[in-house]
């Protein structure tokens, strides 16, 4: 929104004397001349680097960009910003090196040439036709309807906004794409399931203004005061009203140095450090009994043969597959024994008093009696004291009114065994009955601005818009989908919400297809994947090595610098026939082929560069991590000839219907009969237009409950979305976003009724404007507040006041359709057991793929046993793994600066940005240092099995050798944010961290293992 | 006119062309030092600054009149050390009765090519030419040298400017209208019998001794 | 207006550099191409284009370590050391809100506001010949805005406000993290308006003096010779003019009716 500047001045002195720091306004400064800001158009933007969310005041004159700074209004940010966010102008059209042209780069070719619009995209419409007509299959191999094509790609984008990312996979959907990729794969795709597992739904639960609530915040897995800075203010709010900091850390961090207490563990042994926390509680009685023994599984009965790893080599009961020397390796669990046992009439058995052997609370007590302080020590290389220390601290809010949050990243998500990190925090959590309350919960703090968002909007390959499955190859009709993903109850105090799956499933196939198919037929077209096949990142990239896809967008991402090693990805690329890289600065993907070690005149791949609007050069909207969705609007033009990301797919998409149109080809259907409203004659793409087709209509006249809804009618909420095909809803947890009331997520409303900083009226939260998920749990059965001076939501009699509460029902213990709080769990409850899971129901410990042990002290299971093992499966040449292994003695993790972004594609180019952190650095301490005859600032290289970069050393008293079962073992860590592509790119020097990383992920989702691999350092001479 | 006496009025070479030159580019350098250095040392002082066109342009006729000074003074140093340097009891006697400056106009001790008081100015002048010359680069180009140095040489060399100021004026003054027949000595380079028998007796005895004078 | 001051709070400072960049970015300053030097302090120190900076410091005792983040720039003194030094009338002046504003357009890079500052703050850029540091944004305090760093800073490590209220929220703040925890700025130099609360004695933090002054010598130098230098001019050609016409000029005897030689 454009604000005037003197409602500006009045909002920031109003803010900063809100402060209580009282300003004049008397006579001016006579020596001052007028500001730079004195007479610019002003409007609002939400910063496009991490995912706190911040907004960002951009100064316009004559469609220039003068100047950017906080906006005082946001709730979220207050006016700050971190290094990143203040450093906005730079990206703009202020910036050279901002991509103006298309680019083209013909096979065998050493240059880029110039080309137009019109030239590109015909060529590239023409491109997308050919493979996708000679790769389009319309059955598999067992005979089941398909209709997909499995020799194009995409990866892309979290930076996209949430209307282009619901265009974009619609785009992808109709053409029949099943490889569908992008950022959350590679950060936060282990958090899904594993959230989703423990309480129904895969998102941060409670949201960044929360932290303030909190009495002590466990900052594991993660460094905010790094990479999410501007959380930081909210941390240190909790922690002036008394809260305790506890950071766990291999390295101590910019977060380390403002915690009460720090403990460092070696990388990829998080689940034993938790597990001994586990231990700690049961063993001190320091969980919440009620709450417990109420919103969690706990008291349910598993089956009696179900085994645990103790009793079963470090594996539990139902695995299939061969045992070797290190146990076993990419093995399946058959989940028989991982059920419940049922009473007669259907209902599980449950034991109130939770002493019976087989319930849920003491298997979870047998099983983690084997991690004790001893060995949790020996494993983490955790002094005793420090863990004890940790524990303590944190597991006193298991008391009723005290609030304990976690904060994590990728020091949990990315490891083979991340899902099973984050389920073992779901377990503290739940035990200490820290969900759903205010200053509680899980944050999964999400990395990039709109990676929530393009993950809602499904641009990942196993899930559609909302959270609904991608239908599988068995699953033939809609019935069938349907059956298969609607999961039923036994219990009439269990809401199980996904039991409304069918209405949000004919919704989005209306979305998609209009009125122009019926729902079977629209079903019809929509690609299936293979049952149990995997086609994620890692797949991706193997399938591209081996000649397997013609063609490949790469769509606001740098994948040859932001996978697991870079060296095969970029060799995959040369692969191709022809690559779509859209971006705002040429990058290590687009140039790949004239990257170290590439011959051009041996690529053949064709690179149409597309030049793309930034975050503020378009208007849109995107989800910040803590599920709020706001609007930002165009402060200006992109630079040169450059588009918004939303005008190409339009573009594109209107010229393949085109192509198809006149010439047919293989299986049009989707593609003609796709609704595409999204603008006018003016402009392809209006976001407004998006945003309430996400939203959803009315497709005719509907009475409910004895209202009428008009044909054309925004969805109130998807309460009132229907199975019969009557409404239409791009992605069921955003409607309520966009309705006759407005634009929801436009909100700007500064009132925080609750005192607990919701803001209900800023913006707008999914799903149905909820702050903080799972609210129901923070009160007891009768309605009131566990913790009566946060309270999130109270019973009054008759409704519930405070946040939207999830689920409006009475309370549990009402006579009268009382609900438990997990409405999104078929059980009502939350799961402490999690038997969705491949890898197991309670988190184990197992080493890293590459890890300095020979053995896993727990068990005679080294890794896990359900990881797809690349190294055996393959590029032999290129998925090398070494691991306990003389020459790659060091233990090594990449992490992330405050000052750089991801894989730097945007940061790098920030010549503020760039003069605070200018190069690649490894950090390590003094003793490894000493051994190697290193000093701080020489030039080092940093090697693996599958690679090498050239780094500065940081020589610090911040790593410090481990002790592992008596031996010293050293750690050191890397940024991942360089790349050869820039700054000086003639030098062609390895500076990417991803290219010494390892092709290997976690068991349920494939995420990288980047957090834990094997190295060795070596001076650089000369 | 009797043959073999000198008339007073006969003008004689008291200078050279060479100690001309030097003095008037040292104190020409000097007059710059002055009028840039009391620019920049006094705010009220802005005429002199604009005198020079600004305050930029001021400071570098400030350091540059500081070169021509520095070499300047050097030659003066030298060609004047013979003169200038070495007192003796007459210097002494001279210098306890004021030079007849002041109340004492008896007994004044004949005086050689530079009086007491002119020897005396020859020191102060090296020795806050060494001074300013040194502290003058240092201050110049501070990055060079340590931060106390470069502090120490500020109060160093206005010290210095506080010893010359008035000392110069004087100079000026008996250089001018305070001893008539003085000024034509650096002018012309030429003075008169009666002149150099007053003020500097015991030159004018070497001179005509040199000269193979009655 | 009122006198203000900026407290930066260095428990609270998480590094994050958003006042380094917010500070360029309103300045309009560029960036510098900078190497790693084995830390992340990047540029090593203040500079033309750096007028703010975050200094790190590491440190361990026993088996605590600590980081120490410190947000350094000049400190706006009551009595500023470069503005008693400098030549130019109006190129460095204070305002009534406490800012020590260099006008970088009237600087003639004689430098001697860099030797004449307890801290040191003021650099030389030799393209420019000029100096150059922080001015507190005083052109965005005249339209009642605060600073840019204080602005952008997430988490109220540096703060602005007025005086009164901020030396007290100063010292409360010190006294609620107890341990050697002080307040520093309001005593020295005539108190500057830039002040901290520190965790540790001042003494801990690199390139922080523990009692600034401004030297000695600089008073020496201004607050002696300078009017010694005025007193000699004016007394030596008020002097010499008194004496003129008193005494006259001096000339030999005969001149007045004396011995005549011919």
């Amino acid at each position: 929104m454009n604000i005037t500047r003197r409602q500006f001045l009045k909002t920031t002195g109003a803010t900063v004397a809100a402060g209580g720091i009282g300003l004049s306004f008397d006579k001016p400064d006579a020596h001052a001349a007028p500001t730079k800001i004195a007479d610019t158009t002003v409007t609002t933007t939400i910063c496009p680097y991490c995912s706190v969310g911040c907004s960002i005041l951009v100064h316009t004159k004559n469609g220039k960009v003068v100047y950017t700074e906080g906006d005082p209004d946001s709730p979220i940010n207050q006016g700050s910003l971190c290094s990143k966010g203040s450093s906005l102008f730079q990206l703009s059209h202020n910036n050279p090196d901002r991509l103006k042209k298309p680019l083209y780069r013909a096979p065998g070719s050493s240059t880029w040439e110039e080309k137009s619009w019109d030239w590109m995209l015909d060529r590239i419409a023409r491109n997308i036709k050919k493979s996708r007509d000679e790769s389009f299959t319309k059955t598999n191999g067992k005979g089941q309807i398909v209709n997909r094509t499995e020799g194009i790609a995409s990866v892309g984008s979290a930076a996209m906004d949430n209307e282009e990312c619901f265009v974009y996979q619609k785009f992808l959907r109709t053409l029949g794409l099943v490889y569908i990729e992008h950022q959350a794969r590679l950060c936060h795709s282990s958090t899904v399931p594993a959230l989703a597992e423990s309480f129904g739904r895969g998102a941060m639960t409670n949201h960044w203004i929360d932290l303030r609530n909190s009495d002590c915040i466990l900052v594991m897995g993660s460094n905010p005061a790094e990479n999410h800075p501007v959380a930081f203010k909210w941390i240190q709010q909790a922690i002036d009203k008394g809260a305790t900091l506890i950071c766990v850390d291999p390295r101590f961090t910019r977060t380390a140095a403002k915690a009460h207490i720090y403990a460092p563990l070696r990388s990829g042994t998080d689940i034993a450090f938790l597990g001994g926390m586990i231990k700690y509680i049961l063993d001190n009685n320091l969980y919440f009994e009620e709450y417990v023994r109420e919103y969690t599984n706990a008291s349910f009965l598993v089956h009696p043969d179900f085994k645990l790893p103790g009793d079963n080599d470090g594996v539990f009961s139902g695995i299939i597959g061969t045992k070797t020397q290190e146990g076993y390796v990419g093995a399946k669990y058959d989940k028989t024994t991982w059920v419940f046992q049922k009473n007669d009439d259907g209902t599980i058995k449950k034991d109130p008093t939770m002493q019976d052997p087989h319930c849920v609370l003491q298997l979870l007590k047998k099983h983690y009696s084997r991690y004790t302080i001893e060995k949790v020590s020996d494993i983490t290389g955790t002094p005793k004291d420090k863990l004890l220390e940790v524990y303590k601290a944190y597991c006193a809010t298991g008391k009723p009114d005290k609030a304990g949050t976690e904060l994590y990243a990728m020091g949990w998500t990315q490891h083979t065994v991340g899902v099973q990190n984050i389920r073992a925090m779901c377990i503290v959590q739940l035990l200490l009955g820290n969900m759903g309350i205010a200053g509680g919960g899980i944050n999964a703090m999400r990395g990039e601005s709109n990676v929530q968002g393009s993950t809602d909007h499904g641009l990942l390959f196993h899930i559609l818009p909302g959270y609904l499955k991608t239908p599988t190859a068995s699953q033939a009709t809609l019935q069938a989908y349907n059956e298969a993903n609607t999961p039923t109850t036994s219990d009439p105090r269990s809401a199980n919400w996904w039991g409304n799956f069918p209405k949000y499933s004919a919704s989005l196939l209306r979305s998609m297809f209009g009125l122009n198919a019926t729902l079977e037929e629209a079903y019809e077209y929509l690609p299936k994947i293979d049952d149990g096949a995997n086609y994620s990142w890692l797949t991706i990239f193997d399938r591209m090595y081996k000649g397997q896809f013609t063609g490949f967008f790469a769509w606001g991402q740098n994948p040859a610098c932001s996978g697991p090693n870079a060296h095969k990805t970029r060799k995959a690329m040369a692969k191709l026939k022809w690559m779509v890289n859209v971006n705002i600065f040429d990058n290590e993907t687009g140039s790949f082929w004239q990257g170290p070690g590439m011959n051009p005149q041996e690529i053949q791949t064709e690179v149409f560069m597309l030049p793309c609007a930034a975050s503020f050069e378009k208007e849109g909207s995107l989800t910040n991590s803590g599920r709020w969705m706001q609007w930002r609007y165009k402060a200006c033009d992109p630079p040169g000839e450059a588009m918004p990301d939303g005008e190409i797919i339009c573009e594109l998409f209107r010229r393949v219907r085109e192509l198809y149109e006149k010439e047919g080809g293989a299986y049009p259907e989707p593609i003609l009969k796709a609704t595409w409203n999204y603008g006018s004659d003016k402009h392809l793409f209006d976001a407004h237009a998006t945003a309430k087709e996400i939203n959803g209509y009315f497709l005719e006249d509907k009475e409910i409950e004895g209202t009428l809804y008009k044909k054309g009618t925004l969805v109130p909420s998807f309460k009132y979305l229907q199975a019969d095909g009557s409404t239409s809803c791009g992605c069921w947890v955003y409607c309520a976003s966009y309705t006759e009331k407005g634009n929801m997520a436009a909100r700007r409303g500064k009132d925080d009724p609750s005192g607990i900083g919701l803001y209900p009226t800023w913006a707008w939260a999914w799903p149905v404007n909820r702050r903080i998920l799972y609210n129901r749990a923070s009160v007891d059965p009768t309605g009131k507040p566990y913790a009566p001076k946060k309270p999130v939501i109270v019973w009054d009699g008759t409704t519930w006041k405070g946040d939207v509460p999830d689920g409006p029902w009475p309370p549990l213990a009402s006579e009268k359709d009382g609900k438990l709080p997990f409405i999104m769990k078929p059980d009502g409850v939350a799961s402490i057991f999690g038997p969705g899971l491949v890898d197991g129901p309670f988190p184990e410990h197992y080493e890293p793929l590459e890890c300095p042990v020979e053995k896993n002290a727990l068990s005679p299971q080294f890794m896990n046993p359900i990881v797809k093992r690349w190294d055996k499966d393959g590029v032999p040449e290129l998925d090398i793994r070494a691991t306990c292994d003389p020459r790659f003695p060091i233990v090594c993790s990449t992490y992330r600066v405050s000052e750089h972004w991801q894989t730097g594609v945007m940061t790098r180019w920030t010549p503020w940005l760039l003069e605070l952190q200018p190069e690649m650095f490894v950090e390590m301490s003094r003793e490894l240092a000493a051994l190697k005859g290193i000093k701080n600032g020489d030039k080092v290289m940093v090697k693996s099995a599958r690679g090498e970069v050239a780094a500065v050393a940081i020589v610090t008293r911040r790593f410090k050798p481990f002790t592992i079962a008596g031996n010293t073992v050293h750690q050191v860590g890397i940024p991942w944010h360089y790349g050869w592509r820039y700054p000086d790119p003639e030098k062609k020097e390895l500076r990417s961290a991803n290219l010494l990383t390892p092709s290997i992920g976690d068991a349920n989702t494939m995420i990288p293992e980047s957090k834990a691999f094997m190295v060795d350092i070596v001076r650089k001479e000369g | 006119m009797s043959k073999g006496k000198r008339s007073d009025y006969e003008l004689i070479q008291v200078t050279s062309g060479f100690e001309r030159l030097v003095h008037f580019l040292f104190a020409g350098s000097c007059v710059l030092l002055f009028l840039s250095g009391f620019g920049l040392m006094y705010h009220s002082m802005s005429f002199l600054t604009a005198l020079f066109g600004g305050y930029y342009i001021t400071k570098y006729v400030h350091n540059f009149s500081g070169l021509l000074f520095g070499a300047s003074g050097l030659l003066a140093v030298i060609i004047w050390f013979k003169d200038g340097a070495l007192f003796d009891q007459d210097d002494i006697l001279w210098l306890k009765k004021g030079g007849g400056y002041l109340w004492t106009k008896e007994g004044i001790p004949p005086q050689g090519r530079f009086n007491a008081g002119q020897k005396l100015y020859f020191v102060l002048k090296a020795v806050t030419w060494v001074i300013m010359s040194v502290t003058g680069v240092i201050m110049w180009f501070p990055y060079a040298f340590g931060r106390s140095l470069v502090t120490l040489c500020y109060p160093l060399h206005i010290a210095c400017v506080a010893l010359l100021a008035g000392s110069v004026i004087m100079h000026i003054f008996l250089g001018t209208i305070g001893n008539p027949g003085t000024l034509q000595a650096m002018i012309t380079g030429k003075c008169t019998r009666a002149w150099a028998r007053f003020q500097h007796p015991k030159w004018l005895r070497e001179y005509d001794e040199k000269h193979g004078a009655r | 207006m009122s006198e203000k001051i900026m407290l930066v709070d260095v428990t609270k400072c998480t590094a994050c550099r958003s006042c380094q960049v917010a500070c360029k970015n309103w300045n309009g300053l560029p960036a510098d191409r900078t190497k790693n030097r084995g830390s992340f302090q990047n540029p090593a120190d203040l500079n033309p284009h750096n007028y703010t900076l975050i200094r790190f410091q590491e440190e361990e005792s026993g088996d605590a370590i600590k980081w120490l983040f410190r947000n350094d720039k000049c400190f706006h003194c009551t009595d500023p050391g470069c503005m008693k030094v400098c030549p130019v009338p109006g190129c460095i002046y204070k305002t009534p809100q406490g800012a020590v504003v260099l006008d970088s357009t009237k600087c003639i890079g004689c430098k001697y506001c860099y030797h004449a500052c307890p801290f040191a703050v003021p650099r030389f850029d030799a393209a420019t010949e000029k100096m150059y540091k922080c001015t507190l944004c005083h052109d965005r305090l005249a339209e009642g805005l605060i600073p840019a760093c204080a602005k952008a800073c997430p988490t109220g490590a540096i703060t602005f406000g007025d005086k009164p209220a901020m030396v007290q929220a100063a010292y409360a703040r010190a006294q609620a993290l107890g341990g050697s925890a002080t307040v520093y700025g309001d005593k020295v130099v005539g108190g500057t308006h830039v002040m901290y609360v520190l965790e540790k004695p001042p003494a801990a933090y690199e390139h922080l003096p523990v009692n600034p002054k401004i030297s000695p010598l600089v008073f020496l130098w201004k607050d002696l010779f300078k009017p010694l230098s005025l007193l000699s001019l004016l007394g030596g050609i008020g002097g010499s003019l008194l004496y003129y016409v008193i005494k006259g000029p001096k000339k030999p005897k005969f001149e007045e009716g004396g011995e005549r030689h011919e």
